[in-house]
């Protein structure tokens, strides 16, 4: 048999995997161990993008490598070593599997993923981000078992081995890429709020069949 | 008409009648898919709900805290009696560096992504509430359950499970032509959603021109 249950596993896997790289819609936020003295720490893997790094609340600034050689002068010594509150960060090595704080940082905060949606934020050093799917963070119900199950039966009928069915491979591959586009759609669609807000017209009330709105008297606004 | 009446039209389409080929699961596996296919990509299903603040608190989670949440349309402050403006994250760090913390009446919503959406200001203690307006995803259909999609546009769920049984038979040309057929009703569908206010609206915004 050429579909054994763990290449079927391993298939949805990597079909979780691929959506989530090529549309990002998982948001993950997460708190770093931070020692005092050391400026390169290790991100987990998966990570897509990141969207902010915060300092007990106050922002840490993305620095690229190209901003750093041309403003040499300014930043020379911050790489010899001071240490500080950190004001930028940079990425190393490949992706996203390294960051570097600049200045050092000069005190140690200990990582707890508790409550750093909320009330911890101002006492830990925390990455937002994009990243790719895993146990914890999954695509969304509502287009999940569609977008796996086409790609898995893509992968499969292309397996080489009895079973093999090119023609098979090819349908369901074209309906992995209309479940995946309409996906896209619908991720796009999650801040269409935002655009009918820059794009709306201001409703001038009293020339409309609205309803009135109340006023208050005068003493009661902002002159 | 209801899931299992939906179901027994497909029956018929596949010559089932009768035949225990196709087990009751595979038809109500196959419809659910379809059901949250036309649901979530056609956002035809829209509702409310008032959740209360909680303290201290900067993103939330509302596909834990609303019923079959999928984006935020609007969202109604009940304790300023005003509406949040949808933002963006630039947006949020030039209004202030520091915008997670700052603490207050919550003004304005960060919409991120299926899941979360941000305040800004935060408040600090668990007092009031608020009333989120939502594009909803698709429940779980039971056998006597009507699917909330709008009755020219239900045959979306006939033509997708048909078409999903007929890729379990491996019969592909067939299977393409029930599912093209969906997707022209699904198009459908999102047009429908798209303009059903219209009329209403260009009513309106006639009016408005007469008085200019």
């Amino acid at each position: 048999m050429i579909w054994t249950d763990s290449y079927l596993d391993s298939q949805f896997t990597a079909a979780e995997q691929s959506v989530s790289t090529d549309i990002t819609c998982i948001f993950n936020r997460f708190s770093l161990d931070i020692i005092l003295g050391t400026s390169v720490y290790t991100l987990p893997s998966g990570i897509l993008g990141i969207l902010a790094v915060s300092w007990k609340g106050e922002p840490i600034y993305p620095l690229e490598h190209t901003t750093l050689r041309d403003s040499a002068p300014y930043y020379l010594p911050l790489n010899a070593g001071s240490q500080s509150k950190p004001y930028h960060y940079l990425r190393v090595g490949y992706g996203y599997s390294k960051i570097e704080f600049r200045p050092v940082p000069s005190e140690s905060i200990a990582a707890d993923d508790t409550n750093i949606y909320g009330s911890d934020i101002a006492n830990r050093v925390i990455i937002s981000c994009w990243k790719v799917a895993d146990s914890s963070n999954q695509l969304p119900e509502f287009a999940r078992r569609r977008l796996l199950k086409y790609y898995v039966l893509w992968k499969a009928f292309a397996k080489e081995g009895k079973g093999q069915n090119l023609k098979a491979s090819d349908y369901f591959k074209l309906k992995f890429d209309y479940e995946k586009a309409m996906f896209k759609m619908a991720v796009d669609n999650v801040s269409k709020c935002i655009v009918r807000k820059l794009s709306s017209i201001p409703i001038d009330r009293s020339r409309t069949n609205f309803p009135p709105s109340p006023v208050l008297p005068a003493r009661y606004r902002n002159t | 008409m209801t899931r299992d009446q939906i179901i027994e039209v497909v029956r018929t389409n596949l010559s089932q009648d009768g035949l225990d080929f196709f087990t009751s699961l595979d038809f109500t596996d196959s419809i659910q898919d379809g059901y949250n296919l036309a649901v979530g990509y056609s956002e035809c299903i829209e509702g409310y709900e008032t959740i209360n603040f909680v303290s201290e608190l900067t993103y939330y989670d509302f596909s834990t805290l609303l019923t079959n949440y999928l984006r935020p349309l609007a969202i109604f402050n009940n304790n300023t009696n005003r509406w949040l403006e949808a933002t963006s994250l630039k947006e949020l760090q030039k209004i202030d560096y520091k915008w997670e913390t700052v603490h207050g009446e919550p003004t304005m919503f960060w919409p991120i992504n299926f899941k979360y959406v941000a305040l800004f200001p935060r408040p600090s203690t668990a007092t009031g509430n608020m009333t989120i307006f939502y594009k909803k995803v698709a429940d779980t259909l039971t056998g006597g359950t009507t699917p909330e999609i709008p009755d020219e546009c239900v045959d979306v769920l006939e033509q997708y499970v048909t078409s999903d049984m007929l890729d379990q038979l491996e019969e592909y040309n067939k299977s393409t032509r029930y599912f093209k057929e969906m997707q022209e009703t699904l198009e459908g569908l999102k047009k429908l959603v798209n303009k059903r206010l219209l009329p209403d609206i260009i009513l309106r915004l006639r009016d408005q021109n007469d008085l200019d």
